[in-house]
């Protein structure tokens, strides 16, 4: 029998996801999060590698 | 209704039942509803603080010369005035608004993240002390203007930097709150929600979402590139060795005219989930609506020079940007042309959401016609850095984006609290709220035309009666929120007032108006059955 959660917020609602829901949502996050990545690094790296 | 309210039957699930209680709640806080109440508190703080230093700002500007403050603290009240309102008390709210309705009007049981979330929200609070802190660091705050210009900002004291590492955080929380909504949106529809039946809130924030993710960056970038030069040796915006002021101009502005549209799409959104429901019709034109938002947001990418056309440019360039700028009026026209269609012919009925809509349509209207004006590039050289721009980006983003949220929260506030605000009173705060915002910014136009610089703590007799009123104004409309927080936003907070229905607004759509008020704490854990347009939820 699973162990009642000492504290509800350690069980917030997506623990409940379906793991395949989970992964969906992780890929498309990190994707994001690589765009994100590649505009603040392209930006710098242009100005650091070819001036203006 | 069996879909909205789940009955959880299984032991490990008990704890589900009912909402935590005590700081737990608040500081653990995993529940989008949760974690938007905390959004819109913080903002409304950031708000007050912000608007304080408005009050001051105009206290000083009541008569010529100086009275309250000295020149070098006025620089400080203007750049932190902007620097709060924008990343303190703006997006924030809008944010705020995304955490509370997104997932409820997809059929979401919560954000795709729930503890990303959870950060990104408390990340808020260490920038917020920190932008508000730096008036207590050697030398005052950050005084270069909101946008941080080089070199201004490569000559301050340390609160630049303390203003910078702030930036950098909310930058940070905005990324990941633009992350969690765009995965929510994306993958977490309730089966039926197709994107093309998405009320227009969702969708005016699933593409301001993606403008986060592209522009934060680029701040993040042109703030720490300012950073390197100031501590590190480097030279990117220091003529001194080589680097170009300018340079940072059009980094910053490649960020700065997409966050306008950050700032004003989610209210776009909330306007047109508000004009159908008390017009008691249809949207006019909801495809023609998101492809609208869609151009504006693309156009906002290639506009961004029109804030530097006296920097020197080539005439090419000038004519390229204004043109792209002036493209830009046809897909917002588009929008007002569809609010007014749908107000066409409607049962209307005038209650304080509406009012603000109105209100919103009618003013953000005045404001877009004076960006028009700006736009082209020989008016603009002449109104550069006047009052006639400080007229015309208040008229957008306070008659645009704080008049939608105050309609935003008048719509979803029985939704939030379960009880509704005293209509008497919502109607007081816009009417004062709406003359006492004119009274204060309409005057600037002309002080603007007849030359008044901004961001100067003094200025000629010549100047004087029309900035009489734009104070007197500018208290008057402070007062109003005063009054909205002590007389409407706490009544509600604390209860008191009509309970209010599960759709208290008789021509109201949406999957919102499917669940009790208040909302329970958890919905929507089961996938909903939805009807085919997507509004009902059936069985």
């Amino acid at each position: 029998m699973p162990q009642p959660p000492r504290c509800w917020a350690e069980t917030p609602w997506t623990n409940h996801m379906t793991p395949e829901q989970k992964k969906a949502n992780l890929r498309t996050g990190l994707i994001l999060a690589s765009i994100a990545l590649a505009f603040l690094l392209g930006f710098m790296a242009k100005m650091l590698m070819m001036g203006k | 209704m069996s879909a909205v309210l789940d009955h959880h039957d299984h032991a490990h699930d008990d704890h589900h039942g009912h909402a935590p209680t005590g700081w737990r709640r608040w500081v653990y806080a995993t529940n989008h509803k949760d974690i938007g109440t905390m959004y819109l508190l913080f903002s409304f703080t950031m708000l007050i603080v912000g608007g304080a230093l408005a009050m001051l700002i105009r206290a000083e500007l009541f008569q010529p010369g100086l009275q309250f403050v000295n020149p070098e603290l006025f620089n400080q009240l203007t750049t932190m005035h902007g620097l709060i309102m924008v990343f303190g008390a703006i997006m924030p709210g809008f944010v705020g608004f995304a955490n509370w309705m997104v997932p409820l009007q997809i059929g979401a049981a919560d954000m795709a993240f729930a503890r990303m979330n959870n950060f990104s929200f408390w990340l808020l609070i260490p920038a917020g002390l920190m932008l508000a802190g730096s008036f207590f660091m050697p030398g005052g705050a950050p005084a270069a203007g909101w946008t941080l210009y080089a070199p201004l900002t490569l000559q301050m004291g340390p609160s630049m930097d303390m203003g910078i590492f702030a930036l950098h955080i909310l930058g940070a929380s905005s990324i990941m709150g633009s992350i969690n909504i765009i995965v929510t949106i994306l993958n977490m529809r309730a089966p039926g929600m197709t994107l093309m039946k998405m009320p227009m809130f969702a969708w005016t924030w699933l593409i301001t979402a993606y403008l986060l993710i592209a522009v934060m960056p680029v701040l993040a970038g042109a703030i720490t590139m300012t950073l390197t030069d100031r501590h590190f040796g480097t030279s990117f915006f220091n003529p001194a060795g080589g680097g170009d002021p300018v340079m940072y101009q059009h980094i910053f502005w490649f960020f700065g005219h997409p966050e306008v549209y950050i700032m004003i799409l989610p209210a776009f959104g909330i306007v047109s989930q508000i004009v159908p429901a008390f017009s008691r019709k249809k949207l006019f034109g909801y495809a023609s609506m998101v492809y609208a938002t869609s151009s504006i947001a693309i156009l906002s990418f290639i506009v961004w020079a029109h804030h530097m056309f006296t920097t020197g440019m080539p005439v090419t360039g000038q004519l390229f940007f204004m043109y792209a700028t002036m493209l830009i009026a046809v897909p917002t026209a588009v929008k007002i042309f569809n609010w007014i269609a749908t107000m066409w012919q409607g049962s209307m009925t005038f209650e304080t959401p509406m009012l603000f809509a109105v209100g919103f349509i009618f003013v953000f209207t005045m404001g877009g016609f004076t960006g028009l004006i700006l736009a082209m590039a020989p008016i603009d050289i002449q109104l550069q850095d006047t009052y006639y721009v400080v007229a015309h980006f208040h008229y957008v983003l306070v008659a645009g984006s704080l008049y939608a949220m105050f309609a935003g929260y008048y719509y979803w506030v029985p939704k939030w609290t379960g009880v509704m605000y005293n209509e008497t009173r919502g109607k007081i705060h816009f009417w004062w709220s709406l003359i006492a915002f004119n009274v204060t910014f309409f005057p600037m136009h002309f002080l603007g035309l007849a030359g008044m610089p901004r961001r100067y703590a003094d200025y000629p007799m010549q100047f004087a009666d029309f900035n009489v009123v734009a104070s007197l104004g500018g208290f008057a409309f402070g007062l109003a929120q005063v009054y909205f927080f002590f007389f409407i936003v706490l009544p509600t907070m604390m209860g008191k007032g009509e309970k209010a229905p599960q759709n208290p607004w008789e021509g109201a759509e949406g999957l919102e108006w499917e669940i009790p008020s208040p909302a329970p704490f958890h919905t929507f854990e089961t996938p909903p059955k939805l009807n085919a347009a997507a509004t009902k939820v059936l069985g």
